[in-house]
Order: structure tokens, then C-alpha cells, then sequence
């Protein structure tokens, strides 16, 4: 080890010093001349004689210089960096070969490695806890089949399976949201939040930076206690080690400090970063005249997460606590009507669940071009070591070895990887860049996503293979070459072999047969986009802003009515500010992650509770219709009758009525929704239809929809809708004015235009079909190349052919068509062979939930005839060329 | 080995090494005398011998070679099996 370092190092030595090592080996066997010629002298013998003398007997001096220098000299490394030299001006003497070749790996080499990276990061990279492969997901389900909905647990539900498992070394329950917090000596604010219990930190596995974590204790009704975030600690605590007397306001309620997470700390991972964690006490706590929320079976919102025991294997653990619903649901049948079965999943997998198909088929996508790229490079590098090999049986002609030439013909490709993944990679970096800023903010892990280490070894590792794959075998062929037949033959090429002919054309063929299946992927992409951009979301999101507002202290017994009275004071007060057109409030906002579901009784049809119907619900202001421009269709809109004491209504949407009164007018007509703010919950009227909104996303199904007046349903958060003209500051600033006049501690957050929440609900598809069109075209683009460069080079062999074909008389267009026939040939295979494999991948294609049925004929064949129309083209160029070729120029050309 | 030994009383340049031997082998051993300096280079670039620039005893600049610490044991490693070798041999000539 330490000897081939040492001799490594000499070597280098040796290559970077090459004069110094040259003068003192000269040096030397001059000082030795010297000295033997004095001796001499000394002895009696004339100068002359002494010298001649001391020559004779040193030896064959070039003889021993080449043997010092075969031993200090740069030896091997020596041979490589003239190597390296040699390729090099090959590469700049032909410049467009090399041009096309680096950017062709470039362009394949940069797609992947920005596509690895974010796959690396997102999907591969292990969550940032404790042993992060032990902790799973725990979701309830209906039932034990597959493929039924996964829903949140209720809080009895997470108690006994937390109590009861034996899977599990511990089983942690949580639920995002926002707060509003006042710390010491800071403004209002809202933050991102969680209530978590208090075995959550101890799955996690991660130590507290101060402080420490929740105690069993602390998850009872009227603890107080908080952990902050790092950053919240740092900007609003002044980093001050001392938590004794560390409190702040939470919704109004004074909270102490217990401790503060370490600074890259995040959980729940898929939300944005939560600044603080309390417990569920006050869930514990009732809230006007309901009972708290922890005691309800029916009310699903806890998330879980559990630890797995050492050797015990997911499956087992989801029958354990499979086992332990079913028997919680034969206890309380009523009550836990939807939770009988659970689900677990890897907390990793989960996170990733809904964006790995997608990244999947980007980066297959992504190494489809990577293959056009080799192919292309490949096929280049074909042609060229054809031309060369007169040029390479001189040399081997004129001593050099078959391996050496082998050798440097490596080279050359290596080089030219090199140097296409060196651009490749700041594609890479600028590409990632770019495809982060695409991402909607809800994307798993979208902090995370950076180059890293194993980012740059798979870099290098494609780079190496390819040169590997491209360059090798014309390396080959160059090495082990006819000599003589080469320098006696009359072409500067060699006549092309039957076999590297047919080479050549499968190349191609397959390019081309890659872009096609690309091109159909992204073409199907895109239509499934234009119909999901141009389908309605069932509102007018123009001009409309988004508003969060909270009542900071709900007011424990009377929340709902403070609510109600807050709202429809403020409404009418935001209503006569000039800058706004209409306003109205509602929660939850469409096209947001809130989401409130009821089940609902439809009275008369005698339906057992289990199997009720469900709805989106939402508890909507006065004119909320109005504002957000959703059609009435039949009936009316809430007024001022619809009070809190009033009679109870509903207004549904057109595809609850559809569904569930088919037949007959819905106006009039009984359903009980169960929710409440009071622990009652009424049977309502249906008093209007309106037209569906399709609040829980674009390119989801349309659900039934239920509307309750807001006194009726009087939740303290409500997001103000506003419609106006106006430019967003001053209406913010207008906004902020009237609701700090009503309440100082209620604070205006989240806010923004309603048009920012349907892009971000739309930005992955964007971004997805943007990058397959991209990549598609970039595969065009090269197989375009391909079949051009190949079309070329054999215009070029034949030219002396056609150059007599043209003298003897032949049409330009006969000449035309003759060239051309070869290069339609293999555009002809290459569709027949794409549309092959395309629609083989279909099926794959509808598992990503685009296109369907028709749509694929109609892209295959339009993909058909693109590529048709640009394979003629490239290769209509040089026919076009060759048939205009002068008859004499040709034929002197040898 | 030879150049080893040479050098084993301390450092000399390359024709005080080739004097030496020429003298301790009393003339019975002619090596050409150029071939010296690539076999000390080699001892070099193996580590057995170093080798740096000083002024000789005429006031000329001459690169002068010495042993390693490495070097002393290869030399007594060589020394053994040369001995062992030439036993052996003389063994095998000397038997009837």
C-alpha cells in the first residue's frame, strides 16, 4: 500500500516536473564523468585520454538516461496525460461531432441526476428520526378489505388501541393546526401547531435540545404545557437557556415552556413546520355545552404513529390491532360505526404514497432519454471511428501497439463523458432548482430536497457507464482492423460492413421507437391537464381573497354564541369598506387541506347509521353564495331568519340532490348532518341547492356537499372570503383595521388570492406533464439528430456512387428519392415499433390516473405522424443536399 | 544488495558508491558503471534509500545517497538470504 503510493507519487512527480528530473539525471552522470576523468588524470593519463576513458567505461549514456527516466520519469501517468492530450485535440478537431455528443449526454446525464435527486431525497432518504424504518402509520378503516378508506382514529379509539397492543413499544396520537400565541414580549400571531400526545417524542426517538418532553401527566385535562421550535425559541425567546419562567399565551390561555427541539426537528413531517407542541388537554376539556372531543367516538381526528417492537413484523402488528377494533366495535356499535378495522404503513412509504407513482414515472421517463442520449452518442461515435480508421491503421502501421491504440480510443470517450457529465451536472443543479420552485408547497419533503453525496457518486458512476457502453465497442473494432487492407484501399473510410450497417440502423430504430413511447406518455399528460385546467371548480376564484381569522379566547360555555355575534358584526363592518365589493366567511375553505365530513340521516328513508351517506360540510356566512359566485339553483339562500334559536337548515349541493333524491324536489325535504357545536344535532331543512364546488381538489371526484348557517354551526376559526378589485396591500391593510377595532387579539393570517390555492392544487400535474413534454422533446430533438447523422454518413460513403449516378444522367429527384428511401425505412420500423411498446405501456400510463379509452388512439396517432413528418425531414436534408451535389466534385472525392 | 552495503557506513554520491565496490571486490566484479543510477533510483522510489543534494569534497554539487531505516533491514534481510543461498551452493559444489 504504502510502496504504490509512494510510487504514484514519484510518478506525478516526475510528470509535473519533467525538466528538473531531466537536469539532475544530467547532472549526475556529468558529476560521475567528472570525477572518473580527474582520477584519470590523477593516474597519469592525458586529458584527453581520460576522458575518452572515463566515456568508455560509464557506458552507454542516452542508453542509462532512458533507463533513469523509464524509473523517475512520469512513467504511466506519463502515457495517460498524452492520452488525455491526444483525445482532446481530436475532440476540438471536430467540433460538431463533440458539440453534439456533450450536449446529447449532457442533456441525458443532467435530466436523471436531477430526477435522482429528488427521488433520492424524497422516497429514499430515511426520515430524520431515531431508527425512522420502525415507526409506522396507524389509520382506522371500515373494514379489513383492502382497498377501503383510511381515515383518522377518534381519540377513545387511539386510547384503547394504545392501551391494548402488544405490537408496539409505543403508540403516539397527534393532530395538526394553527394557533394563536402571544409570547412574552411579542405581537399576536398565528402559527403552525400540533397537539400531540405524550408518547409521541419517545417514538420519535428524538432528545429535546432544552428541557424535556411531555409526561404522562401532562396529557390530562388542565395541563398547561408547551415545547416550542428552535427557531420559535431563538426569534421570540431570545435563546435564553432558562425555561423556568418561560411562558407564553396560547388561545388565550397562559402556557409554560417545558422544553425546545432540536433546530432541524419537523413533525408532523407533511405539514408545514409546526413551531409548537402541546397536548391534548384541552381537547379534554368541554367546550360550550358539548362534551369534550376526547370523549367521542365518532369525531376521527387524531393521527397515530407507533414504534414497532424489535422482530415483529408490520403484518402482525396491523392484525393485532386489527384484532383490538374489532372488538371495540362490537362494544360500542353505535358510537364507532366507521372504525372496525386499521391500517398500518411504513411512516415513510405513507408520506410518499401519493407522489411516488408520479416521481416513478418521471425518472423511467428521465432514463428513456439517458437512452436516446447513448444511443445517439453511440451511433455518432460509430460513424466517426469508421471515417477514422485509415487514419488509425497508419499509426498502427508505424509501431503503435493494438492496446494502445485501444487505449486511446477509451479515452476519447471517457473524455467526452467526462466532459458531458460535467455539464450534465450543472443541468443537474439548475434543474433541481427549477423543479423545486414548480412543486406545490404541500409536497412531501420539499425542504429537504438538495444534491448530495450519493446525488454526485450516481453522477459519476452514469458517466463511467456510458463511456463504458458507447465507446467500447467502436474502440474495438478500430483496434483490431484489417491494416493492411486499410492502407491499400482507396476509400479515407472503410466500405461499411453489412454488419455495422445494420448496427447503426437498430440504433436508430430504437431512438426513435423511445421517443415515440415518450411522446404518447406526454401527450396523454397533457390532455388529461387541458381537461383538468379547463374544468370548473364551481366558483369564480378571480378577484377573490382568502382570509384566516380566529377568535383568540372562545369563551369556554358561551363560544358558540360569542362566535355567532362576532361574525355578524364584523361581516357587515368589512361590507361597507370601499374596497370591497362582497364579503362573507366559511369553514372550511375549498381547496385548502381543512376538511370537515359529517355523516347524514336522511329522514324518511329508513337507513341504518352505519351505512348514512356522507358529506363535505361547511358553515358558511351570509353571502357567502353571492361572493364566491356558486349558482343557486333552486330555493333560497340563508338571511337574517336563519338564526341560531331558529329553525335548523341546510343548504345542499346539486350532487347530493341528484344522488340521493333522484326523483323528487329536495326542497322540503329532512336530513339530520351530525355535526355540532353544541352535542346536538338537529334535524335540518333543505331550503336550497346549489351548484357543486369541487372543494377537495380539481381532478377528484365531486362529493355531496352540505351548507349550515353560521349561527347554526358557530365555529370560532372561519376563513373570511373577499371579493375585490382592488390590489392585495391596501385591502390587507384595510382589512387588519376593522378587525382590530372589533377584537385586538384576533389576528388576520393566511392570507392570500384564492387563484394562488387552485394553481398550487394544480401545480404537480403542471409539473409533471411539463417535464415529460420536456423530456419528450429533448428525445425528438436527439433522434431527429440520430437519424440526420446517420442519413449524412451514408450520403458521404456513397458519394463517388452518386456522383456517377448524376453524371450518367440520372434525376435529381431519382437521387432524392434514392437517399431518402433508406432513412424512411427506418422512421417506418421505428413507429411500428413505438406504437408497439405504447400501447403495451398504457395500461401503466391509466394507472397514474391519465387518460382513458379514446384519448390514447387519437395521441398514438397524432405522435405518429409528428414523427414521421420530423424523420423526413431529417433526413430529407441531406438527400436534398446530395441530389444538388455537383457530378464532378463528387467523383474526384475519394 | 551491493549498493546497499556500499552505503551501509554512510551516505556517498553515485561514484563514490561505484569506487567502493570496485574496491571492496578487488577488481573481481566489473559493473558497468552507468547502470548504477537507475538501480539507485530505483532503491529510492522503494524506499530503501533516500537521496538530496549536497556539495562533494571538490566543491561540486552531487547528489548523495543514504540508507533508510528500511533499507538496514532490507539489507540484513538480503545479507541472510545470500548467505543462505551461497551455502546451499557451496554444499551442492562441494559434494563428491
Amino acid at each position: 500500500m504504502m510502496n504504490a503510493l509512494r510510487l504514484v507519487r514519484g510518478r506525478l512527480f516526475g510528470l509535473l516536473h519533467k525538466g528538473e528530473v531531466e537536469a539532475a539525471i544530467a547532472e549526475e552522470l556529468r558529476f560521475h564523468l567528472e570525477m572518473r576523468t580527474q582520477d584519470n588524470i590523477a593516474q597519469g593519463m592525458s586529458i584527453a585520454d581520460a576522458r575518452r576513458e572515463a566515456t568508455r567505461r560509464i557506458g552507454n549514456i542516452p542508453a542509462i538516461k532512458d533507463a533513469c527516466r523509464d524509473v523517475s520519469g512520469g512513467g504511466e501517468l506519463e502515457v495517460l496525460w498524452q492520452d488525455v492530450r491526444f483525445a482532446a485535440r481530436m475532440l476540438v478537431r471536430d467540433r460538431g461531432f463533440t458539440a453534439i455528443a456533450v450536449v446529447a449526454l449532457a442533456l441525458g446525464i443532467g435530466a436523471n441526476t436531477a430526477l435522482f435527486t429528488v427521488m433520492s431525497n424524497v422516497l429514499l432518504r430515511p426520515l430524520p428520526f431515531v431508527e425512522s424504518h420502525k415507526i409506522i402509520s396507524i389509520w382506522g378503516r371500515e373494514s379489513d378489505r383492502r382497498g377501503d378508506d383510511r381515515m383518522q382514529l377518534s381519540y377513545p379509539d387511539f386510547q384503547d388501541l394504545q392501551a391494548r397492543n402488544s405490537s408496539f413499544t409505543g403508540i403516539g396520537g397527534y393532530a395538526a393546526g394553527r394557533f394563536i400565541i402571544q409570547p412574552p414580549a411579542g405581537e399576536v400571531s398565528e402559527v403552525q401547531g400540533a397537539r400531540v400526545t405524550s408518547g409521541v417524542f419517545e417514538v420519535l426517538g428524538t432528545k429535546p435540545f432544552l428541557g424535556r418532553t411531555f409526561t404522562a401527566g401532562e396529557d390530562e385535562a388542565g395541563s398547561r404545557a408547551v415545547m416550542i421550535s428552535h427557531q420559535l425559541w431563538q426569534q421570540r425567546f431570545a435563546a435564553n437557556p432558562d425555561l423556568t419562567c418561560a411562558t407564553m399565551l396560547i388561545d388565550a390561555q397562559e402556557y409554560s415552556v417545558i422544553g425546545v427541539m432540536p433546530p432541524d426537528f419537523r413533525f408532523p413531517v407533511q405539514n408545514a413546520a409546526s413551531q409548537i407542541w402541546v397536548t391534548f388537554a384541552r381537547d379534554r376539556e368541554p367546550l360550550g355545552a358539548s362534551p369534550p372531543a376526547t370523549t367521542r367516538r365518532d369525531a376521527h381526528f387524531v393521527y397515530a404513529i407507533g414504534r414497532l417492537k424489535p422482530n415483529v413484523a408490520i403484518r402482525a402488528a396491523e392484525a393485532d390491532l386489527n384484532a383490538i377494533a374489532r372488538d371495540v366495535a362490537t362494544k360500542h356499535p353505535e358510537t364507532s360505526a366507521r372504525f372496525r378495522a386499521c391500517a398500518c404503513a411504513p411512516l415513510l412509504a405513507d408520506l410518499t404514497k401519493s407522489v411516488r407513482p408520479a416521481l416513478l414515472m418521471l425518472l423511467g421517463a428521465a432514463l428513456c432519454v439517458f437512452c436516446v442520449a447513448c444511443v445517439n452518442v453511440a451511433n455518432l461515435l460509430l460513424a466517426r471511428s469508421n471515417m477514422r480508421l485509415k487514419e488509425i491503421a497508419i499509426r498502427a502501421a508505424l509501431g503503435a501497439g493494438r492496446r494502445r491504440i485501444l487505449r486511446q480510443l477509451l479515452t476519447e470517450s471517457l473524455l467526452l463523458a467526462v466532459l458531458g457529465g460535467s455539464v450534465g451536472l450543472l443541468l443537474a443543479v439548475w434543474g433541481t432548482h427549477w423543479i423545486v420552485a414548480w412543486l406545490p408547497p404541500n409536497f412531501p419533503r420539499l425542504t429537504e430536497i438538495t444534491p448530495d453525496a450519493r446525488v454526485l457518486s450516481f453522477t459519476c458512476l452514469i458517466t463511467l457507464a456510458t463511456s463504458c457502453f458507447f465507446g467500447f465497442a467502436p474502440a474495438w473494432r478500430c483496434a483490431h482492423c484489417d491494416i493492411a487492407a486499410l492502407l491499400n484501399s482507396e476509400s479515407y473510410g472503410a466500405n461499411s460492413s453489412r454488419r455495422g450497417r445494420r448496427l447503426r440502423h437498430l440504433l436508430v430504430v430504437t431512438e426513435m421507437a423511445l421517443s415515440f413511447v415518450l411522446l404518447v406518455g406526454a401527450g396523454c399528460l397533457l390532455r388529461a391537464l387541458w381537461k383538468l385546467e379547463s374544468g370548473s371548480a364551481g366558483f369564480n376564484a378571480q378577484h377573490l381573497i382568502a382570509a384566516n381569522i380566529s377568535l383568540a379566547d372562545p369563551g369556554g360555555l358561551e363560544a358558540p354564541d360569542r362566535s355567532a355575534r362576532f361574525y355578524q358584526e364584523l361581516l357587515p363592518r368589512i361590507a361597507k369598506l370601499k374596497e370591497v365589493d362582497s364579503v362573507s366567511a366559511v369553514y372550511p375553505l375549498p381547496f385548502t387541506a381543512q376538511t370537515m365530513v359529517a355523516d347524514f340521516e336522511i329522514i324518511g328513508q329508513r337507513i341504518p347509521k352505519p351505512d348514512w351517506p356522507r358529506a363535505r360540510a361547511h358553515a358558511i356566512t351570509l353571502n357567502y353564495f353571492q361572493t364566491m359566485e356558486i349558482p343557486l339553483l333552486k330555493g333560497r339562500d340563508f338571511d337574517e331568519r336563519d338564526r341560531r334559536e331558529g329553525k335548523q337548515v341546510v343548504i345542499i349541493n346539486d350532487t347530493l340532490a341528484r344522488t340521493y333524491f333522484p326523483n323528487e324536489d329536495p326542497l322540503g325535504k329532512w336530513i339530520r348532518p351530525g355535526l355540532t357545536d353544541s352535542g346536538v344535532t338537529p334535524e335540518r331543512e333543505i331550503i336550497g341547492v346549489v351548484g357543486d364546488v369541487k372543494g377537495a381538489g380539481l381532478a377528484t371526484e365531486q362529493r355531496a356537499e352540505v351548507y349550515i348557517p353560521h349561527p347554526q354551526c358557530a365555529s370560532s376559526n372561519m376563513t373570511l372570503v373577499v371579493r375585490s378589485d382592488v390590489a392585495l396591500e391596501p385591502l390587507i391593510q384595510a382589512l387588519r383595521r376593522v378587525v382590530q377595532e372589533m377584537d385586538g387579539q384576533a389576528p388576520l393570517c393566511a392570507i392570500s388570492p384564492m387563484e394562488d390555492y387552485l394553481a398550487a392544487d394544480i401545480a404537480q400535474p403542471r409539473l409533471n406533464s411539463g417535464l415529460l413534454a420536456t423530456f419528450a422533446a429533448v428525445a425528438v430533438l436527439l433522434s431527429a439528430i440520430g437519424v440526420y447523422g446517420v442519413t449524412s454518413y451514408s450520403v458521404m460513403q456513397r458519394r463517388h456512387e452518386i456522383g456517377i449516378r448524376l453524371a450518367l444522367g440520372a434525376q435529381k429527384l431519382a437521387v432524392f428519392r434514392l437517399v431518402v428511401s433508406e432513412g424512411v425505412r427506418l422512421i417506418l420500423w421505428s413507429v411500428i415499433a413505438g406504437s408497439v411498446v405504447a400501447f403495451c405501456a398504457t395500461p401503466l400510463l391509466r394507472g397514474f390516473g391519465y387518460g382513458s379509452g379514446g384519448n390514447e388512439s387519437s395521441t398514438i396517432v397524432a405522435v405518429m405522424l409528428l414523427l414521421i413528418t420530423v424523420g423526413c425531414v431529417a433526413c430529407g436534408l441531406p438527400a436534398h443536399r446530395a441530389a444538388g451535389d455537383d457530378p464532378l466534385a463528387a467523383i474526384g472525392q475519394r | 544488495m551491493l549498493i546497499l552495503k556500499s552505503l551501509q557506513h554512510g551516505e556517498m554520491h553515485g561514484y563514490g558508491i561505484a569506487k567502493r565496490i570496485q574496491q571492496l571486490a578487488q577488481d573481481a566484479l566489473t559493473v558497468e558503471e552507468g547502470s548504477l543510477y537507475p538501480a539507485l533510483r530505483r532503491l529510492t522510489q522503494r524506499g530503501w534509500t533516500k537521496s538530496e543534494w549536497a556539495l562533494s569534497d571538490r566543491n561540486q554539487r552531487a547528489q548523495y545517497y543514504s540508507l533508510t531505516r528500511s533499507g538496514r533491514k532490507q539489507l540484513d534481510l538480503e545479507e541472510e538470504n545470500w548467505d543462505r543461498l551461497s551455502a546451499a551452493v557451496h554444499r551442492v559444489m562441494r559434494s563428491v
